[in-house]
């Protein structure tokens, strides 16, 4: 690195100034008026060339007193000539690249970033006692132990360097180099660099940035890249979790897609390992096509209600640093579903909801009552009654009717079904219920059942990677006929056009009436496996959407805290190991595969972090240009294991502060203007001898 | 004598004139009878010589009484007393508009002194005439023995602007032979030129046997510099700048001023013209007086 660069630059800005005794002069000139004289025959007489003189001697005064302007301002700019001289302090910021793509193969046996850490060290050991140096990380990690600042302490440096790990992350570049150049920029060393240490990875350094970097003069950059070594096995990423759409009940399993990318021309085989909050384990083998993701599904069950996580990770692939993501969720308590009946009402419905009657399996669990004795604070969430029950309950059960509608408005869900044994002949719905069932029919060949609501939320279970409902070939040979008023809207009918299931909300809950009684008399239905899914979709639908628990890719900013306490603390519940707490501003984001918690005051946030994907691609910036620096000046050079990168760096560090020289050139500017403006008195003539 | 209020020759400069005179030290030539001698030899009462009788001299100037001493006819000569004509030879140039330290400008000045000494050669029977000129002779008045005759020269003195460049020695050579009767001619100039021009010119009105004198009205800033620090100076005649540090150059400017004005004065003293150097701060009177008083 070479060159004229100025270390107060705003100095330079005011060079124009040193025009202002030429302005003076001339403006004076103009406003000074000549005075009126008889003759001027005694100054020729004195010295013919006294004009001419005065005049040189003028412009040789106004000249040096621009020149002792520029001279200073020069001088106060601290121009530094590098390359050049005997050297002088050194400050430098190590800009270490620890995104994930630095955890790929490198020389020697080691990372790209434990070589990286390594060179760095070198540099470290190469600096003078009086020197300064500060260490940046591209992905800012709460887990190292980095100084706030430029610091002479190089045990505390190395110490640092040794505190550097891998990552998952996607780092901002611009971001870093900001970061940079403020430690940079408290230094006030004659000769302040950045040096880059990265593997210059496509997706961080090939992309120009959306706000270019801001220039500072007087700091030099140096980019110095690390090689990244062939890998010939086939890079699969994890680049997403698709957790349920509804709660994920204590003790109820649950599936989990695992979407896995192989952007590279092999096909993979992979074994995507899982393992959950309480110690249980499980993998799976996955083939992954080249270039094409996959879904793997995955099945699992939390045992107990609370905050769970699972984490996973992919094996089989020679890039570890995109393998990895966390899944948090909020398990609910086991829910309860009450049928107001015998079993016998109710066919194969109880049983589809709860196979083992005790909620082991499903994650709910079965009870039976009687209409009579049902009030509106039942803890279960699902109630199931025949439409016998409300249809014949007389006026003397407007209580019962009048304790089932505000169990609807508080929330829960009341299936109405006919009882296998068929429906008795009149009696009236109740006002609130829009719909009403018609006489009983049948169809001895059976009518098709068909799903007249698709994106009704009793099918989230049904659907499959087309969002198709898989509830078909179904056969009804008996019904009873529905006609739903608005507000009731019409989910499953037959294949001429009766509704045979129709929802109504009620207050906060949902009504569900059926024609269909769950019996194999009356369709294929409780036949088919979908019967378990749909019923069970039934019964949870109260539940609402689950509880979100934040997802985070490594790296990303962090979002969702208010910001208004001053202290944050960070804490890994699962995955990476953090335990971090300072100033809510410092804590930036999680550069590692994890569930977290973030508490600031009294407001708690948990975060499930995946690795970048970004990380595994296997493009790096080749040539001199990168694109991510914008029009900084920078020069990129490629360090080997064998050359080491010490030469380099104290080449750099000789340079010459022209500051002195040119302070001297003014005072000697203004030594030489003070003797041309004050001569001596001019001597008087000799007499000519006569 | 009573003269009347023109501008250069008001009552009570008039007043003050008496006990003024002004004569010459060489014989001049005269129409009328006045206080001065005449190069020619008449019946006047000053005796002059005696010469041997020739045929043709009138018998009643021969002396007698030497005839009875020594026998011998002897003429009795005595010398004629003339009038004075007197020449006033005005330098109008730009330069003498120039005031700075005087009581008037030089232009001023001339023409209160050229006003008052015609004055007083009007009061010994003397006639003036005026000449003025810059870069050449712009305006001559015929000598004027009467103050109704000078009447003309005293309101030309009152038009005068000052202007242009000035030939000193030019007009001085051409003064030189136009006048014919043996003259006094005085001149009036700042003599802002090389001396040796001027003193050539007035040698040249010697040889014609012309009286001259010159008075040198000077305002005491042209002596020294009276200012300080950087000032850009303007001549008055041409216009031409000059920017100078007075500070630097005082005491040599000074110099300079008084080797010229002792080359002037060695010149006029060569020459056997009058020679006086008229400061401006001092009173027109006051400075009559001092120079002519004595008379």
């Amino acid at each position: 690195m070479t060159g004229l660069t100025a270390l107060n630059p705003l100095f330079l800005s005011l060079l124009p100034l040193a025009a202002l005794p030429v302005l003076f002069h001339l403006f004076f000139r103009l406003k000074r008026q000549p005075r009126p004289f008889p003759t001027l025959m005694f100054f020729h007489r004195l010295d013919p060339k006294l004009n001419a003189r005065r005049r040189l001697r003028e412009w040789l005064i106004l000249f040096l007193r621009t020149l002792l302007i520029l001279f200073l301002l020069l001088a106060l700019a601290r121009p530094v000539w590098l390359g050049h001289g005997r050297g002088g302090d050194v400050a430098a910021v190590l800009l270490i690249d620890n995104s994930g793509s630095m955890s790929g193969p490198g020389e020697g046996g080691r990372t790209k970033l434990k070589q990286a850490v390594d060179d760095a060290r070198d540099f470290i050991a190469g600096l003078h006692g009086t020197d300064n140096a500060g260490i940046v990380l591209l992905v800012p990690d709460p887990a190292a132990p980095l100084q706030p600042g430029l610091t002479p302490d190089k045990a505390a440096l190395k110490l640092a360097l040794d505190g550097i790990a891998e990552t998952e992350a996607s780092g901002s570049v611009a971001a870093a180099l900001d970061r940079a150049m403020k430690m940079i920029g408290t230094g006030t060393a004659a000769i302040r660099e950045i040096h880059v240490f990265s593997d210059l990875q496509q997706e961080k350094w090939g992309q120009l940035p959306l706000e270019p970097p801001a220039s500072r003069p007087g700091i030099g950059l140096a980019v110095h890249r690390i090689a990244s070594q062939s890998i010939g096995q086939p890079n699969v990423s994890l680049t997403r979790l698709e957790m349920p759409a509804r709660p994920i009940v204590a003790g109820r399993r649950f599936s989990v897609q695992v979407r896995l990318a192989n952007p590279d021309a092999a096909n993979a085989q992979v074994r995507l390992n899982w393992l959950d909050d309480a110690g249980n384990r499980g993998s799976v083998e996955a083939a992954v096509p080249r270039q094409e993701e996959t879904n793997v599904p995955v099945t699992l069950m939390a045992a107990n209600p609370g905050l769970r996580w699972v984490l996973f990770s992919v094996e089989g692939d020679d890039f570890p640093a995109d393998n990895r993501a966390a899944a948090a969720f909020v398990c609910v308590e086991q829910q309860s579903a009450l049928f107001l009946g015998a079993p016998a009402d109710f066919g194969y419905l109880p049983l589809a909801l709860s196979p083992g009657g005790n909620g082991r399996l499903s994650g709910l669990a079965v009870s039976y009552s009687t209409f009579d004795s049902f009030a509106a604070d039942a803890r279960a969430g699902f109630v199931a009654l025949p439409w016998n029950a409300i249809l014949q309950a007389g006026p003397e059960a407007s209580a019962r009717l009048g304790a089932l509608r505000e169990f609807l408005m508080k929330g829960g869900t009341v299936l109405v079904t006919p009882s296998p044994g068929g429906m008795a002949g009149g009696g009236t719905k109740p006002d609130w219920m829009s719909i009403a069932p018609e006489s009983l029919q049948g169809s001895s060949n059976g009518l098709a059942l068909a799903v007249l609501d698709k994106a009704n939320g009793i099918f989230d279970d049904l659907r499959d990677d087309k969002g198709e409902v898989a509830l078909r070939n179904v056969k009804v040979f008996r019904f009873v006929p529905l006609r739903a008023a608005a507000p009731a809207m019409p989910i499953l009918g037959l294949e001429e056009g009766t509704v045979v299931l129709a929802a109504q909300s009620v207050g906060q809950g949902l009504l569900l009436a059926s024609g269909l009684a769950f019996d194999p008399a009356w369709s294929t239905l409780p036949l088919k496996p979908a019967f378990v899914a749909l019923a069970q979709g039934m019964a949870l639908n109260h539940a609402g959407a689950p509880e979100t628990i934040a997802s985070l890719v490594a790296g990303e900013p962090l979002a969702g805290m208010s910001g208004t306490a001053e202290t944050l603390a960070a804490q890994s519940l699962g995955g990476s190991p953090l335990d971090w707490k300072g100033p809510a501003g410092q804590f930036a984001t999680f550069p590692r595969v994890g569930v977290y918690s973030l508490r600031e005051g009294k407001e708690t946030l948990w975060v499930a972090v995946r690795s970048s994907e970004k990380e595994g691609r296997r493009k790096f910036v080749a040539g001199g240009t990168v694109a991510a620096l914008g029009n900084l000046p920078y020069s990129v050079d490629s360090i080997s294991a064998s050359a080491g990168a010490r030469p380099d760096f104290r080449r750099q560090d000789r340079s010459l502060d022209l500051s002195l020289p040119l302070l001297l050139l003014a005072f000697a500017c203004l030594g030489l203007e003070g003797w041309l403006a004050n001569p001596p008195a001019m001597k008087p003539r000799p007499v000519a001898a006569t | 004598m009573n003269a009347p209020a023109y501008k250069f020759l008001p009552p009570e400069l008039a007043g003050r004139l008496r006990g003024l005179g002004l004569t010459v030290r060489h014989p001049v030539e005269g129409a009328m009878q006045g206080l001065h001698r005449s190069p020619h030899h008449g019946s006047s009462v000053e005796f002059a010589d005696y010469r041997e009788y020739a045929p043709g001299d009138p018998p009643g100037s021969i002396d007698w009484a030497i005839y009875a001493r020594s026998d011998r006819y002897v003429i009795r000569r005595y010398q004629e007393e003339t009038n004075l004509g007197a020449h006033f030879l005005l330098d109008i140039s730009e330069s003498m508009r120039f005031r700075e330290a005087g009581l008037h400008s030089k232009m001023d000045y001339a023409c209160y002194l050229a006003a008052a000494l015609m004055l007083v050669l009007l009061g010994q029977s003397d006639s003036a005439g005026l000449t003025l000129f810059n870069d050449e002779i712009r305006e001559s008045f015929a000598p004027a023995g009467s103050l109704d005759g000078l009447r003309p020269l005293l309101l030309a003195l009152e038009e005068i602007k000052p202007s242009g460049r000035s030939e000193i020695e030019k007009a001085l050579h051409q003064t030189a032979e136009k006048i014919q009767r043996r003259s006094l001619v005085i001149l009036i100039s700042d003599l802002l030129q090389e001396p040796a021009g001027i003193i050539r010119g007035v040698q040249h009105l010697r040889h014609n046997r012309h009286e001259v004198l010159i008075l040198q009205p000077f305002d005491a800033a042209e002596l020294s510099l009276n200012f300080g620090g950087l000032a850009e100076l303007r001549e008055l005649e041409t216009g031409a700048r000059l920017p100078v540090a007075a500070d630097e150059i005082r005491e040599a400017y000074a110099n300079e001023v008084a080797k010229y004005l002792d080359e002037i004065r060695r010149g006029c003293l060569g020459s056997l013209a009058d020679y006086h150097l008229i400061d401006t701060r001092a009173p027109v009177e006051e400075t009559l007086h001092a120079k002519f008083g004595q008379l």
